[in-house]
């Protein structure tokens, strides 16, 4: 039996960074198991980057320790293991290159051989979108290519680990989902950490989430958890026109109600938050039928990721701002 | 000393400063080159008037993202 | 030293794909050649010039005039070449992400250094290997066949001197993220080795001091003490490139 059976895929320890007089990273403690696709929420300057940075010993940690598959990053041993797949947020390369050259240097440096790096090379361009640009330099490549390729150079060993800064952000819509649905795919066969401030991309893919602000984790856990710790369960109520009377009587008669926690009126329909999911949908379909109001939808919500974040860091924000 | 005497010594010369030259104008005028100051004419001029050290310097330092 | 090979191949590719051999053989060439030429017509077409209003005296020039000529001018392009060719090696793909991308893979930071050093050197081995089959043929054609072997002696103490050069901007690269800056360290530190060279005793022992015994080299005279000088200035480069890896393994990319 190895350490790396047993070892999460990824685990922080107390991990701090310190630029000057920023406190870019704040003792994070974070452990990511093995398989798992792992969001890494927050908002800019969260200190996101900062831990990708650390871990792929690309900077060094002012105190705490973070290891892959058990091995500490401090020295780079991970990278030169070939444990990691790294991809930067602005990924750049060498102008001169081809995206073949780029990635036939990358699996020489994996010790790949000829025929492997031939095979493998073909099939993550396939994989990434860019078979039909691959033999045009890289110097004439759109923000949108050079992550792309980006993601290529870091899956192309097929490393456990993969630490991936913001891999969909320069991609055209279609394109994130292109990318996504690749990332998704590579959670059977790696652990996939993957940092964004777009929420909608996680709750496409991921499996397990932390949210980190000012350097701190706020919360971590299976997304499904979250959800149902911190999401309110939401009634989205579309009454037919030209019954603006008995609309207003139905907002008053909620909005006094004990388990409504808040009424949105706009935008020709309701946005009802409730206190439990259940027994509120009976309790409002029968304020409904009491008031007479006709609807054209009712339907309740998939509670969002958007919910928990703004909950927990939306709210961190505006203090923020009060103190300001 | 004529010049008949000399010119099969000189043409060797001349080639390299003119394929020298032609090399330098052809790299700069690539749509996608991008060299430093941004500008391409004051480039050329270095390649043209700089004799061997215009197209040095502009190989080894006037161009970006190379 | 892992992934030095896989490092070097792609440092060797880049200094052919983005012309800087072509167009630094083609420069060293040119100089190469052109020493022996202004060496032996530069005295006539003076005397052309001044006509016969003045009567100047010009000792007839000789194959001495030709290597030294060599030796001048190529040392001159050589330096700017070296120059040019270190101060943004390390320092643009610090800056620009390059190095971060190679760095995150199955590679040491001293592997990385080596591999950049090696790329420098060979373009101006190659380069200054070709200048001097030229220089040597028009030697041989406008003043005397000098020994080959001995030329190249000369060739190899001259490309030496470059190296060292090329290391001490080189270790600015490593110091700075700006290429300019690492220029302004290079050359900073060849006016330092220089005044150092002023020293007694010190100068035959400084990179600019391996001239005179190439220049007795490739005459076949009585070249002095070569190994002592030839020792210092390769242990200079592998100093230098010790103090660039210790810089640079401690940095942040």
């Amino acid at each position: 039996m190895t350490v790396a059976a047993v070892a999460p895929a990824i685990a922080c320890r107390g991990l701090t960074k310190r630029y000057g007089d920023v406190l870019a990273l704040d003792g994070l403690d974070l452990e990511v198991p093995a398989g798992s696709i792992f969001g890494f929420l927050g908002p800019n300057g969260a200190g996101k980057t900062t831990t990708i940075r650390l871990l792929a010993s690309l900077a060094r940690a002012t105190s705490g320790d973070g290891s892959i598959t058990g091995v500490p990053v401090g020295d780079g041993t991970p990278n030169r293991s070939g444990l990691i797949g790294y991809l930067d947020q602005d990924p750049r390369f060498h102008g001169w290159m081809t995206a073949r050259d780029l990635l036939d240097l990358v699996g020489r440096l994996y010790g790949m051989t000829d025929a492997e790096r031939r095979s493998r090379i073909t099939e993550v361009l396939e994989l990434v979108g860019l078979s039909d640009a691959s033999r045009r330099t890289i110097g004439g490549y759109s923000g949108g290519m050079r992550q792309r390729l980006g993601l290529a150079q870091a899956i192309l060993n097929r490393p456990p680990v993969l630490l991936l800064d913001e891999p969909v952000s320069s991609l055209d819509p279609e394109g994130r989902v292109d990318i996504l649905g690749v990332i998704r795919q590579l959670g059977g066969e790696s652990t996939v950490l993957f940092s964004t401030h777009i929420l909608t991309d996680v709750e496409r893919v991921c499996d397990r989430v932390a949210i980190l602000d000012r350097g701190r984790l706020v919360t971590t856990g299976p997304m499904s958890d979250l959800l149902e710790r911190y999401a309110q369960p939401v009634y989205r109520l579309e009454p037919e026109e030209g019954q603006q009377t008995e609309v207003l009587s139905l907002v008053e008669l909620l909005r006094a109600a004990t388990w409504v926690l808040g009424v949105d009126d706009g935008h020709g329909a309701l946005r009802v938050a409730v206190t439990d999911g259940a027994d509120a949908g009976r309790q409002l379909l029968a304020a409904v039928t009491a008031q007479g109001v006709a609807l054209l939808a009712f339907e309740r919500q998939r509670p969002s990721l958007e919910d928990v974040f703004l909950q927990l860091v939306g709210r961190g924000a505006r203090d923020q701002e009060a103190e300001t | 000393m004529t010049f008949e005497e000399i010119l099969p010594l000189l043409i060797p010369l001349l080639v390299l400063q003119l394929a020298l030259m032609g090399v330098g104008l052809y790299d700069l005028t690539r749509p996608d080159r991008k060299v430093k100051g941004g500008n391409k004419l004051v480039w050329g001029l270095v390649i043209v008037l700089g004799e061997l050290f215009g197209p040095l310097v502009y190989f080894l330092f006037g161009r970006e993202d190379v | 030293m892992i992934g030095l090979g896989p490092l070097l191949r792609k440092e060797l590719l880049e200094q052919w794909r983005t012309r800087r051999m072509l167009v630094v053989a083609i420069v060293f060439t040119a100089f190469g050649i052109g020493s022996p030429f202004l060496a032996r017509y530069t005295p006539e077409l003076v005397k052309a010039l001044a006509g016969d209003q003045l009567e100047i005296i010009i000792p007839p020039p000789t194959v001495r005039d030709a290597a030294d000529q060599f030796l001048k001018n190529l040392g001159q392009a050589g330096i700017l070449t070296a120059v040019l060719l270190a101060m943004g090696s390390v320092a643009v793909e610090k800056e620009r992400g390059t190095a971060a991308l190679l760095l995150s893979k199955p590679a040491s930071r001293a592997a990385y250094l080596l591999a950049k050093m090696l790329g420098i050197t060979a373009t101006l081995g190659v380069s200054l290997a070709i200048a001097a089959v030229g220089g040597f043929a028009y030697t041989a054609f406008l003043f005397e066949t000098l020994s080959p072997v001995n030329w190249a002696a000369m060739t190899g103490l001259l490309l030496l001197m470059l190296v060292v050069y090329a290391a001490l901007t080189f270790l600015g690269s490593t110091l700075t993220k700006s290429s300019i800056a690492a220029a302004g360290i290079g050359v900073g530190g060849m006016i330092l080795v220089a005044i150092i060279g002023v020293l007694p005793g010190v100068g035959p022992y400084t990179p600019g001091g391996l001239s005179s015994p190439a220049m007795a080299l490739a005459l076949g005279t009585d070249a002095g003490n070569v190994i002592g000088p030839l020792l210092t200035n390769l242990g200079l480069v592998a100093g230098l490139l010790a103090v660039s890896w210790l810089v640079f393994r401690r940095q942040e990319l």
